[in-house]
């Protein structure tokens, strides 16, 4: 990732959160970026704090309970972590946006859509009414939602939940910004939807020249729209690369685990490999491999030892105790 | 409807079910319209076979299966179990007929009572069966054995386990019944990638085992494609297209079953975008004149729009609801 190009750059996140006491660590030193004009993906599976790392880039997580221990999110050459209230509010939304998965509970039932972009729009920028409301239409227009005029005046539980995630996208496109954030958003709706969704994001992207972060833990959605990916488990990003080195040539035992449990029709009869185990549901913070509990390849070392990334070329990296000493040893 | 096989082949053949759900609203509480949520339905289920239903959110999938169990009562149609005619049993007649099917919901915590253990849930049906009290100690070991748990999981409450074991849990107790037929309404939505390989393996393994047959409820296609050997495409309450998985794969005819499975992500990179299917599902409450695909279908002709069309036959083994076909 070439400097210059870079638009998002974190490293070294740590987030834990206090609950009954204890300490658990959602985020542990998970570093990624996104450059300029890019698509990238984080992976992973429930609880592994793609959430949390995303909230913590918008400057969302709540303290107390939770904590950014570590850390720096550099953001065009300033470090957000670093930023007060007011000027993260200015980042917030006018250069970053998200996107939730869950469109209603992010939408207010009691306000018409037109007049929720229009607050989105006028947070930042102060517009004449005419003004204001053609460039509401014109943001529904290009999220795809057909009759805008009409569709003004509705409330979110008159809209199916594909137009719904439309609107959110274009409240997230209100303030133009330079990245958007987009959290497992089309996890609760119909594949059809999906494939719209993505498509939408993908023209958006490319029209508007944004960089998009996408979490999600379906590979099948990575696959399609990433340019790169991170693969996150229990709070740790344990490989990297362009998509489709990480997804031809896998290198931790966990993302290999992770692309051999997908059924499909190519693989009917044969049992799927799968991985062993659960996945933690808190956890501490483990020294050495977090996924040495349920690694099939696992050796006496990945118990203590969790070595820097190694690094095959193009970016494509992995953190593996043990291929970290098979490569020392050669 | 005919389909493939002799009938002494087929454990439940559901024929031409329809439910109606009244909406109601405004004063006194009137009937202001009808939710279409299954529409004249058919369906096969094998002996040791596993049926697919996929469709988008809202087709009826749930519905059919609850027809199925007999937890409702279809408005028309009929349902064979074992080429019996069970429609109309009474609660009593279909008490022996109840416990040779079981289902497996989406959220298995929803389903299991939190102050029991796991061991006095299993019991619970073992008591159905009769069994006395050291026999059903050593069956609710061999369930938790059977679904990959261990012995200690007898002596725990539901909230004690992920969400994966609780499937387990779901499983182990529809199996303690010694069911026939076990219908899984999207057993493995709420798991991780990970956890979901496991519970299919399980349902797999455990259909060899007991020669279960199963009605799997998904509308993950990739899923159904590994697992089913049938497979009915629903769209707003009908069946749309209807034959083995590689026929419905390989070999689809209807427009739907093509968009429906042209929109899942490729898993190879390089393969670009899902082509997406446009506009949304339309209401089951006022469903479009004609064809229930019409709106959206991209080859539709006057003929769609006008006439409603019946699941013909377009090949062996192969039903069709299209103009077209
Ligand atoms: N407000 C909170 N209080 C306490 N723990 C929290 C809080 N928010 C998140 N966590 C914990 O942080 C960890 C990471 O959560 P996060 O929501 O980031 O996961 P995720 O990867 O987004 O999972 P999912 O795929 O389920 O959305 C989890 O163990 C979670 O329980
Ligand atoms: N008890 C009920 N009363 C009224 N309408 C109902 C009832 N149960 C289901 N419906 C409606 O019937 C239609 C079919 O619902 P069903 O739950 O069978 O769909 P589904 O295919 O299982 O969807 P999903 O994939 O979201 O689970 C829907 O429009 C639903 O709102
Ligand atoms: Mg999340
Ligand atoms: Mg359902």
């Amino acid at each position: 990732m070439g400097d210059s190009n870079t638009l998002l750059n974190v490293a070294g996140l740590t987030v834990w959160f206090q609950a009954d006491g204890e300490r658990s660590w959602a985020v542990n030193g998970a570093s990624f970026s996104v450059g300029r004009g890019e698509t990238v993906c984080i992976v992973g599976e429930s609880g592994c704090g793609k959430t949390v790392s995303a909230l913590s880039i918008m400057g969302l997580v709540k303290t107390p309970p939770g904590r950014i221990a570590a850390g720096k999110i550099m953001f065009e050459g300033k470090n957000l972590l670093s930023l007060n209230d007011a000027e993260m509010q200015q980042i917030r939304g006018r250069r970053i946006a998200m996107v939730f998965q869950e469109p209603l509970a992010s939408l207010n039932p009691v306000f018409t859509i037109g007049d929720q972009i229009s607050e989105a729009i006028t947070v930042h920028e102060k517009l004449a009414p005419e003004a204001l409301r053609a460039r509401v239409l014109e943001l529904l227009r290009a999220v795809g939602i057909p009759s805008p005029d009409e569709r003004l005046g509705s409330y979110p539980h008159q809209l199916s939940g594909g137009q719904r995630q439309r609107v959110m996208i274009a409240m997230a496109l209100a303030c133009e910004p330079d990245l958007i954030i987009a959290d497992e958003p089309t996890t609760a709706l119909d594949v059809t939807i999906q494939a719209q969704i993505l498509n939408l994001l993908k023209s958006i992207k490319e029209d508007r020249g944004l960089s998009l972060l996408y979490i999600t833990h379906d590979l099948g959605v990575v696959a399609s729209i990433a340019d790169r990916v991170y693969v996150m488990y229990a709070g740790c990003v344990v490989e990297q690369g362009e998509v489709g080195d990480v997804f031809l040539e896998p290198r931790h035992p966990y993302t290999k685990g992770l692309l051999a449990s997908l059924p499909d029709r190519a693989r009917r009869g044969m049992p799927l490999t799968g991985i062993p185990g659960y996945v933690p549901g808190r956890f501490g913070r483990p020294v050495g491999c977090p996924f040495e509990p349920r690694c099939s390849e696992a050796e006496k070392e990945c118990h203590i030892e969790f070595p820097q990334f190694l690094d095959w070329g193009k970016g494509h990296m992995a953190r593996c105790p043990v291929l970290y000493s098979r490569e020392k040893r050669r | 409807m005919t389909l493939p096989g002799a009938d002494e082949n087929v454990l439940l053949k559901v024929e031409a079910i329809k439910k109606y759900f009244p909406v109601r609203g405004g004063f006194f509480q009137r009937v202001r319209g009808r939710i279409k949520a299954v529409d004249g339905v058919d369906l096969e289920i094998q002996k040791g076979k596993t049926l697919g239903l996929v469709g988008e959110s809202g087709c009826g999938k749930s519905t059919v299966a609850r027809l199925i169990l007999k937890l409702l009562e279809p408005d028309s149609g009929r349902i064979l179990y074992n080429q019996k005619e069970i429609t109309r049993l009474t609660e009593r007649q279909m008490r022996p007929i109840r416990r040779e099917m079981q289902i497996i919901f989406q959220d298995p915590m929803g389903a299991l009572n939190p102050r029991m253990t796991v061991g006095s849930v299993l019991q619970e049906g073992l008591m159905v069966l009769g069994l006395e009290n050291k026999k059903r100690r050593e069956r609710v070991a061999q369930l938790l054995y059977l679904v990959g748990l261990p012995d200690e999981a007898a002596r725990m409450y539901p909230h004690e386990f992920s969400g994966g074991q609780r499937q387990r849990i779901g499983i182990a107790r529809a199996l303690s019944v010694e069911p026939s037929l076990l219908v899984c309404d999207e057993p493995i939505s709420a798991l991780d990638v990970s956890i979901q390989a496991q519970i299919i393996n399980l349902l797999k393994e455990l259909q060899e085992r007991l020669s279960l047959s199963y009605l799997f409820i998904s509308h993950d296609l990739n899923v159904v494609g590994y697992l089913c050997d049938w497979c009915a495409v629903m769209y707003l309450g009908q069946v749309m297209e209807y034959g083995s998985t590689d026929m419905i794969f390989e070999r689809h005819m209807h427009p739907y079953t093509k968009a429906l499975l042209a929109s899942v992500p490729a898993r190879e990179p390089g393969k670009g975008l899902p082509i997406p299917l446009e506009g949304d599902v339309p209401s089951p409450l006022n469903p479009p004149p004609g064809c229930r695909f019409q709106g959206r279908c991209p080859m539709v002709e006057e003929r769609c729009r006008k006439h409603e069309i019946d699941l013909h036959e377009a090949g062996e083994c192969h039903l069709v609801r299209c103009w077209k076909v």
